[in-house]
């Protein structure tokens, strides 16, 4: 399991409410149109994929790949959220992504020698 | 450019102070100059960010096309007389509000039928209104047409029909449509009230029939409904082989000069022209008409033998500018073309100059496309119509190229390029650089206002064999149109790449202020944002629009009219947004800006339209400055 993926997930989570938000509401000015949709699915891609980062046991390579689509489904849905003038949604992506990279490139803390 | 804003800032700056109430606002261009300039002053842009949502009605009357009924378009402009809100409905209802808050005060139901017979939508542009200025029942009346060519009167005080008005409060105009029976007159523009006399067109579907109903214009008696006279746009030897030539939008009149200024669409079929090679020269033009005869005072025809479908869209502007010491009574009339033509409204006289200038020619089968167009140079046209966009990079990248392609593949000589079996790039298109919403002038300044579309499309003459095959015919503004009896169909569509992207550089419109006095632009800046998918534009690439502007005697443009369904305040100086508000479809409507007891109101329309894009709604929503 790695912990380090759970703030992502949460991030992914409040995207798809946020993404959801926006394709069903009137009032966001891009309710039902295709973009939105985009950026729900991109928001629950991102989610699933963090999940399954966080606990499916995956080697090197897998895990790499993995964590690389999570990246390019955020930094996309952001954009998705930037230009649907979703803007939180754009935030709370991009917060995702970086998220991301703090869980794949940030070292490990080592563990104390007894 | 700042140079070129130092006398537009000045003028604003030393308008004298008016008395600041917008008491009337009593036809579709708030009033029968078509200046559509409101003088209130408490809107300024300093404050015009405070604006609060007064109130906001849903009419129920609205249909996405998915159900039974056709999709509905609307843009009606409210219409503020007799202390009431009143609004004609695409179900075609009348609905008479409180200004203040929105309550229903009465309705009134046409019981028309929701069938779309001309139009590919039910469509509406409100309702007209008449005072007789005597007391008691229908001496005030609120008129409704709709699409089955009936006119309604009733009562402004209680939604009742008003007896003496034709058959029971009912005219059929259709009693006069004698000539063919191709379509019936659909009334979807209010008519224009010129005294004791409506003053009516119509609209019908010109893209299907090569012969069809002769336009004309009726002056009907707003008490009786007797028609007063008729006057004809075709010459009687060329309605057996065409047709229309009709007046579909609304008009402006000066009651000083007993004159009405209609404008005047392109004859049938709207793409090919060789069933009427003989001049028609009412079409395609700005004609004044003496109100009590009908006789044609003069004519000015923009464009001659119209084979673009580049009808006069709009009413002219009225307006008296001030030249070497002179007051100059003017009008001003805006075009599908981009082209703004300033003449003398008393004689016709082009007050800047026009010029013939020649133009290619066409290589359609009987077909012999005018060799000259009259260009008007100042003030400049919108948009620069001469040289279409060019290719946009990005568009052509993500297509592999296909704009590209398509830039070498079909026509393209300039403005006024012909239809062809080839393919010809139509620029402007075919709805325009302007189309209904026309301009608006500050009178006190004699600058004008002016939101206008950047849209390349592409039309194809299809040989008639070919054509029956295909077996098209979306009749709307975009698609397959039979042109029945020439030897072409048509298609017709905006040059986009197969995954939608538009072909040409951005912007695909903007919003533009003149000195009228000089012809000077003052400035052209991007307006709105476009959409494609839910996905925004970025602000510098616009927004295509259908409707007005209101400038307002503070100094601020109130404007819908963007595919991104935001209405608009602008700073009339510089044309700078300075607030917005997001409405449920695009408010392709003018709005209304009055005063009602004490309090100054915008109200906008937000009814939509699929030339924009396919979101309709019903909303009509008011919006004052919040309560200190």
């Amino acid at each position: 399991m790695r912990k380090r993926h759970f703030p992502v997930i949460v991030l992914g989570a409040i995207g798809i409410a946020l993404a959801a938000y926006a394709y069903i509401s009137s009032d966001t000015g891009v309710a039902g149109t295709t973009g939105a949709l985009l950026a729900l699915i991109g928001a629950v891609a991102v989610t699933a994929g963090s999940f399954l980062a966080a606990f499916a046991r995956l080697d090197g390579f897998l895990f790499g790949t993995l964590a690389f689509l999570i990246a390019l489904g955020a930094v996309l849905t952001a954009l998705a959220g930037y230009f649907l003038m979703q803007y939180v949604l754009a935030i709370v992506m991009a917060l995702a992504f970086a998220g991301l990279l703090v869980a794949v490139f940030l070292p490990a803390p080592q563990r104390r020698q007894i | 450019m700042t140079h070129a804003l130092c006398p537009l800032i000045a003028a604003l700056c030393l308008a004298a102070p008016a008395a600041a109430d917008q008491l009337r606002w009593d036809t579709f261009n708030g009033d029968l100059a078509n200046t559509k300039f409101a003088d209130v002053e408490s809107f300024t842009p300093a404050n015009v960010t405070e604006l609060e949502r007064a109130w906001e009605v849903h009419t129920g009357d609205v249909s996405d096309g998915s159900g039974d009924l056709p999709p509905t378009v609307w843009s009606a402009t409210p219409i503020y007389a007799n202390e009431t809100l009143y609004l004609g409905t695409p179900f075609y209802r009348i609905l008479a509000l409180d200004p203040a808050t929105g309550a229903e005060r009465w309705s009134y139901d046409s019981q028309s039928t929701l069938e779309a017979l001309t139009q590919p939508a039910l469509k509406n542009r409100g309702v007209a209104y008449w005072e007789s200025g005597q007391t008691g029942p229908c001496e005030k009346r609120v008129y409704l047409g709709t699409m089955d060519a009936e006119l309604h009167a009733v009562d402004a005080d209680t939604g009742e029909r008003c007896a003496e008005f034709a058959q029971g409060g009912v005219l059929n105009v259709n009693q006069w449509n004698t000539v063919n029976d191709k379509f019936p007159f659909s009334l979807l523009q209010p008519p224009t009230v010129v005294g004791d006399t409506l003053m009516l067109g119509w609209a019908g579907n010109d893209w299907a029939y090569s012969v069809a109903p002769p336009g004309n214009l009726m002056a009907i008696d707003a008490r009786t409904g007797a028609l007063k006279w008729d006057l004809a746009f075709i010459p009687d030897a060329l309605i057996p082989v065409t047709g229309t030539a009709n007046i579909w939008t609304s008009m402006s009149a000066d009651p000083e000069l007993g004159l009405v200024y209609v404008p005047v669409s392109s004859p049938s079929p709207n793409y090919w022209g060789g069933n009427r090679t003989d001049p028609i020269p009412l079409a395609t033009s700005v004609t004044a008409v003496d109100v009590e005869t009908g006789e044609v005072r003069w004519s000015q025809q923009i464009v001659r033998h119209d084979i673009w479908d580049y009808d006069t869209p709009s009413a002219a502007t009225l307006v008296d500018i001030e030249r070497d010491g002179q007051t100059i009574p003017a009008l001003v009339q805006t075009t599908k073309m981009g082209f703004i033509f300033v003449l003398n409204r008393e004689t016709g006289e082009p007050i800047f100059p026009i010029e013939d200038r020649p133009v290619p020619a066409s290589d359609a089968e009987g077909e012999v496309a005018s060799p000259t167009q009259p260009f008007v140079l100042t003030p400049p046209p919108t948009n620069d119509p001469f040289e279409m966009p060019d290719v946009w990079g990005f568009a052509d990248a993500v297509s592999f190229g296909q704009c590209s392609r398509e830039r070498d593949q079909y026509r393209y000589e300039g403005i006024y390029t012909p239809p062809s079996v080839q393919g010809t790039f139509l620029f402007p298109g075919t709805a325009g650089a302007n189309n209904w919403g026309g301009a608006s002038v500050d009178p006190r300044t004699g600058i004008l206002y002016v939101n206008s579309m950047r849209v390349v499309q592409i039309i194809r003459l299809i040989p008639r064999e070919e054509y029956e095959q295909i077996n098209g015919g979306s009749g709307n503004e975009a698609g397959f149109y039979p042109q029945e009896g020439a030897p072409y169909g048509i298609e017709l569509r905006e040059w986009r790449t197969d995954l939608g992207l538009p072909c040409w550089e951005p912007p695909y419109g903007t919003f533009s202020a003149f000195d009228l006095a000089t012809g000077e632009r003052l400035y052209e800046v991007p307006f709105g944002l476009s959409q494609q998918w839910g996905f925004y534009g970025l602000t510098d690439w616009g927004s295509p629009t259908l409707g007005g502007p209101v400038v307002t005697a503070g100094g601020v443009v109130f404007i819908g009219a963007s595919m991104d369904a935001r209405v608009r305040a602008l700073d009339a100086a510089t044309g700078t947004e300075l607030w917005s508000d997001l409405v449920d479809a695009p408010s392709v409507a003018i709005p209304a800006v009055f005063t009602h007891e004490g309090v100054d109101y915008v109200v906008f329309v937000a009814g939509g339209n699929s030339i924009l894009k396919p979101q309709v709604s019903d909303q009509v929503v008011a919006y004052r400055l919040g309560q200190p």
